[in-house]
């Protein structure tokens, strides 16, 4: 999610502040408040049609008893006004406005005369009073008191509203209060939580430089024993002439250099940045090969089997990666039987079925018959670092390099598991429809005469490097002209048409690297052969998928060799 | 008889003729004027009283409209034999109103077939019974009123003293013979026949 949409969501968050639940509150009150006034009102104004209708009524039923002087008559119509509860007086008076009968149920009795007027409210009262006809004769007059309501009982009444409105203005002022409170403390997690973010990526961080710091140690450590070896062993070369000395001198540096290849083979293969040198391979014969590394890397109480069909495609992969892998499943399946047992190693071919052979597959499966990986630890068998075995028994990064072996190799890899019976490990690596290569034995060539001394331009950004690289092939018998960068290697090549190959490096400072110049050259002088070299994997693999032949450091002299002719004679044979 | 008025009638006239110039005198004075008219009234049984009631009675019924010729006809009162009122009558009908009729009192010693009456008042007469004069507005919208003690069956009012107060009995159904429509008011204020109670 971006931070606008995150920006956006926060801000539209409902958050009742305690000044909107106040003022919530307030209009319940002011709003209940109108409506009981409203109300009053109503009631007031319903309570004066009742009134009137009563009157109206009294004065009909008045006008023959007050026409004819019926006392008695009018004292009956009079009295039946006391039905209504709340009639407090009630008077009717003859023409001359003399009372002729009255009733009074409480407060003062009806006035003696009786004086015409509209309705009046006298406190909690109403009073009204009207004429009595009959036709048009004007008979005499009524007079009618009658409460509204008593103070009381409105008070009651309204008692119990109000009670109500002032527990919901306090409910709502609460649940306010509760809901500011609430934002304020969402608020307040939602800044922990940032704080607590920065300080766990500080931590990962500071984690890493000490893991960095522990690796860097360890391989400085590594390397200034090797380069103690090649230093000292310099030393001695110098100071001593027996050749039989100076050979074991030299085999001691030689063994020295090329731990430290290896080693950085296996800080890169740690990193998944392993550069893969590829070559068609039987995959038959290689793990046939295998038999005796496996045998003395595992115990003798564990047998190996292998079930190889003969007829098994070929493959593209690195097939040193390959046996590592090979040899890191067959150890975790030692591991895994403690009391001994069999590792069976199988590979059979996969066909897809399609015509063209596009997804044939040959899959590589090893058996062990050890304790099994529980269910919810094979989805992370393959993970770096991750062990089931006790401290300083395994690193963790066996399967992950077998994975990173499988992936690169353009195949799969997975693991079938029954608990107390046994783990399979298996890969799936694509066929390869290319032709074996057959090794051809290194022949020392006889240095070439001066005359026909093939030119090399050489490009490379490290001094010392470049100085013995540039002995190297002066020694295989080429002319060489070396430049320190892209664009110096143009120049010479525009200079000097007399180049018959360029060796670079892959990476340079400045503008063009190796790749670039590569794709110069071949608008440049298409005819002109180019050959890369890195110890970096990501820009040998990307080199590789241009279809570029590359040569991974560190190479021995023999590899150099064997590269350059197989280039210089490539396009001889084409032309 | 009409036409030969005799002198104490046309004192009589006179002083209904001075009320009526004061006519517009405060309600208020009535109850003094009715106490000295009480006093000076030639007759006394209740008169006034039967006089007031008299004025009264037609708010309370209706008249066909064929019983009037216009609507500013006046409203004839007429009083059968002797007449037991004197002025008073004059005075009470001059301030009172049916509708938008004058009330016009008018004093027939004998009642005569074809006499020009909305109320008959029929009193004591040496020549006429109170059946014959009754008898005289038969088959007409005319309210009959007998004064009490008279033998007037047919009278559709007749006066009635109870407790000495005077009262009357309502014959509402020889009113409704005649055309007349009683109201359910006056009906509930008659005394009823025979017990002299409502």
């Amino acid at each position: 999610m971006s931070g606008g949409a995150k920006a956006r969501r926060r801000r539209w968050r409902p958050a009742l502040t305690v000044w909107m639940a106040v003022t919530l509150a307030v209009a319940i009150v002011v709003a209940a408040f109108a409506m009981a006034v409203y109300n009053e009102r109503l009631g007031q104004q319903e309570k004066l049609r009742q009134a009137e209708v009563q009157l109206r009524i009294l004065a009909g039923s008045m006008a023959a008893p007050l026409a004819f002087d019926d006392r008695s008559a009018a004292r009956e119509y009079v009295g039946a006004q006391s039905s209504n509860p709340d009639v407090e007086a009630v008077g009717a008076y003859d023409m001359q406005g003399a009372l002729a009968a009255g009733y009074t149920r409480a407060g003062a009795p009806p006035p003696p005369r009786n004086a015409l007027g509209p309705p009046r409210i006298e406190g909690p009262r109403l009073v009204l009073t009207a004429p009595v006809t009959e036709g048009d004769t004007v008979l005499g007059s009524v007079y009618l008191r009658t409460v509204l309501e008593s103070p009381t009982r409105r008070m009651m009444r309204y008692a119990g509203f109000a009670l109500l409105i002032v527990m919901a203005a306090l409910l709502v002022a609460v649940l306010g209060a509760a809901s500011a409170r609430e934002a304020e403390a969402y608020r307040k997690l939602k800044a922990e939580i940032r704080e607590r973010e920065k300080a766990e990526d500080a931590l990962r961080q500071s984690q890493k430089m000490e893991a960095m710091g522990q690796l860097t140690g360890g391989v400085a450590h590594d390397f200034n024993n090797l380069l103690m070896v090649a230093s000292s062993g310099l030393d001695l070369l110098e100071r001593t002439s027996d050749p039989a000395r100076r050979e074991r001198l030299r085999d001691g540096i030689r063994q020295a250099i090329d731990r430290g290849a290896s080693l950085t083979q296996q800080l890169l293969a740690f990193s998944r940045r392993s550069p893969l040198k590829p070559e068609v391979i039987d995959i038959g014969q290689r793990l046939s090969g295998m038999l005796a590394i496996l045998d003395r890397s595992l115990r003798e109480d564990v047998t190996v089997r292998m079930q190889l069909p003969p007829d098994l495609w070929r493959v593209e992969v690195d097939a040193s990666q390959m046996e590592v892998a090979v040899l890191n499943i067959a150890i975790n399946a030692r591991d895994a039987m403690p009391d001994g047992g069999t590792i069976t190693i199988e590979a059979r071919n996969e066909p897809s079925g399609r015509a063209d052979g596009v997804g044939d597959m040959v899959r590589l499966s090893i058996r062990d018959t050890g304790v099994g990986v529980a269910p919810d630890m094979i989805s992370r068998l393959f993970e770096p670092f991750f062990t089931t075995k006790a401290v300083g028994k395994g690193t963790g990064l066996g399967l992950s390099q077998v994975y990173g072996f499988a992936r690169a190799s353009g195949g799969e890899v997975g693991v079938d598991s029954v608990l107390g019976e046994g783990t399979t490990i298996w890969l799936r690596i694509p066929r390869s429809t290319k032709a074996l290569l057959t090794p051809e034995p290194l022949a020392v060539r006889p240095p070439p005469a001066d005359s026909d001394r093939q030119r090399v331009l050489l490009v490379e950004d490290d001094d010392s490097v470049a100085h013995l690289v540039e002995e190297m092939l002066r020694e295989l018998g080429y002319e060489v002209k070396r430049v320190a960068d892209g664009s110096s290697a143009l120049d010479a090549l525009r200079a000097d048409p007399g180049f018959q190959l360029v060796f670079s490096d892959m990476v340079m400072p400045g503008d063009i690297g190796g790749l670039d110049l590569a794709r110069d050259i071949s608008r440049l002088r298409p005819d002109l052969p180019v050959v890369l070299t890195t110890g970096y994997s990501a820009a040998a693999a990307a080199a590789s998928k241009e279809g570029r032949r590359v040569l991974v450091k560190p190479y021995r002299i023999e590899a150099l060799a064997a590269e350059l002719d197989a280039v210089l004679a490539g396009p001889a044979g084409r032309s | 008889m009409r036409g030969g008025a005799s002198k104490p009638r046309r004192l009589l006239a006179a002083a209904a003729l001075l009320l009526c110039l004061r006519g517009g005198v405060a309600l208020a004075q009535e109850g003094a004027r009715e106490a000295h008219d009480r006093r000076h009234a030639p007759h006394h049984g209740g008169y006034l009283v039967k006089a007031s009631h008299l004025v009264k009675f037609p708010a309370f019924v209706a008249w066909p409209d064929s019983a009037f010729e216009t609507s500013s006809s006046p409203f004839r009162l007429c009083i059968g034999g002797v007449d037991p009122f004197g002025p008073l009558i004059d005075r009470l009908a001059h301030n009172a109103r049916v509708g938008d009729h004058e009330i016009m009192v008018t004093r027939l010693p004998v009642v005569t077939k074809g006499a020009d009456c909305h109320v008959l008042f029929v009193s004591p007469s040496r020549g006429q019974t109170p059946r014959e004069m009754i008898a005289a507005v038969a088959g007409r919208p005319v309210l009959t009123i007998a004064d009490e003690g008279l033998d007037a069956p047919s009278a559709m009012i007749q006066f009635v003293t109870l407790e000495s107060r005077v009262r009357f009995e309502v014959r509402g159904e020889a009113a409704q013979t005649e055309g007349l429509a009683v109201s359910s008011k006056l009906l509930s204020l008659s005394v009823t026949r025979g017990t002299g109670e409502r």
